[in-house]
């Protein structure tokens, strides 16, 4: 009998996210005799990159959950989004999909693990590539990402959020009790187990933060807020 | 040569099926939710329809009854080609008559050249019945 901890839901919606990606290589693989051998290869080789990112996240996650007391340091929200937006370049461009970042004002740092806030941003926000409407049969039309941070009164709130989703953190909370026992946990968001979201979700709380359904400017989004750093800063 | 119409989530897969199926001179529609897909069938029948399970907001079971209420879809025959594992309480054979499943494909194992014999297969079968 399986035991039903959290971390085995999350792997068993990983494991079942995996299948995607591995089907597609699999399926891409059989085309590189193909006149466009060189897109195909292209397509594998991001592909690939996603599911990396993705064991990458889930394997953080659980070696920072076995350290117990995470360490939380000053780390530059700014920084990161630009770092994740860039990082991910690539793999939006493969599925139309624009990513940008947005900082409102100067932000000070806030506090988190530098590893941990850019692994949760990428997973969360290649997940959410993923899911954009990003072309029908005949028009392409291209999707957007914003990777935003902005201030609030306790502190500061950061994000991935894209038009035309709308979502709950209901749905949300609803989904996260689902992952590994349902398919499509987030059917309002994915058609997929929405491991991405759940490995993101697993990091912000180990920074004592956690995922929620939020807007700005009037985009919906999925964000998460951050304590800021004592340290000296410009306000 | 036939009008097949493929239901796939997943775009990338999405082309490499519908580019697959075309080689054999086929005419293929790729639709990627239910929805779209009822409006294409009602555009155009299809001679065959390759149907993936996990579609976003309606499934490709709500898309199967959807299908199946009208009399004059009845005779479609439908592929399903999912992740989803035949072993899967939800996909008992009797259900598969019930909502006119000829063939069942776990597409994690399937190869484009699989799918396009299948598809071929079919067809095949189809026009031996006519």
């Amino acid at each position: 009998m399986l035991s039903d901890s959290s971390d085995d839901r999350l792997l068993r919606a990983l494991a079942l996210e995996l299948q995607l990606p591995l089907t597609q290589i699999a399926r891409l693989s059989e085309q590189t005799n193909k006149a466009d051998a060189k897109s195909i290869r292209k397509a594998i080789n991001l592909t690939a990159q996603q599911s990396l990112w993705y064991i990458d996240g889930y394997m953080l996650g659980q070696q920072l959950s076995r350290q117990g007391q995470l360490p939380l340091e000053p780390v530059s929200l700014a920084a990161v989004l630009q770092q994740v937006t860039q990082t991910l370049q690539p793999f939006a461009q493969y599925h139309n999909v624009s990513v940008e970042w947005s900082v409102s004002g100067r932000l000070g740092p806030v506090m988190g693990h530098a590893a941990a806030l850019k692994t949760a941003f990428l997973t969360l926000a290649s997940a959410l590539v993923r899911v954009l409407p990003n072309t029908n049969d005949n028009t392409p039309t291209t999707g957007a990402l914003l990777l935003s941070a902005q201030r609030t009164k306790e502190g500061f709130t950061a994000g991935v959020f894209t038009p035309g989703q709308s979502f709950s953190s209901a749905d949300l909370r609803h989904g996260k009790a689902l992952y590994g026992s349902a398919r499509q946990p987030l059917p309002h968001l994915t058609d997929s187990s929405a491991a991405g979201i759940g490995i993101a979700d697993r990091l912000f709380a180990l920074m004592g933060s956690q995922l929620r359904a939020t807007k700005y400017r009037s985009v919906c989004g999925l964000a998460a807020d951050f304590l800021p750093s004592s340290q000296l800063a410009l306000w | 040569m036939a009008h097949i119409i493929v239901v796939e989530a997943d775009r990338t897969l999405g082309r490499l099926y519908q580019q697959a199926i075309s080689d054999d001179g086929h005419t293929v529609q790729l639709l990627h939710d239910a929805q779209a897909a009822i409006s294409a069938i009602d555009e155009q029948r299809p001679a065959l329809i390759v149907l993936d399970i996990m579609l976003g907001e309606h499934n490709g079971v709500e898309f199967l009854y959807e299908l199946r209420s009208y009399p004059e879809w009845d005779g479609i025959p439908v592929i399903l080609h999912t992740v989803v594992p035949s072993s899967h309480p939800g996909l008992g054979h009797y259900w598969w008559s019930q909502l006119g499943i000829v063939s069942y494909l776990y597409k994690p194992n399937t190869s484009l050249q699989q799918l396009r014999q299948a598809v071929s297969r079919q067809l095949a079968t189809e026009q031996s019945l006519a």
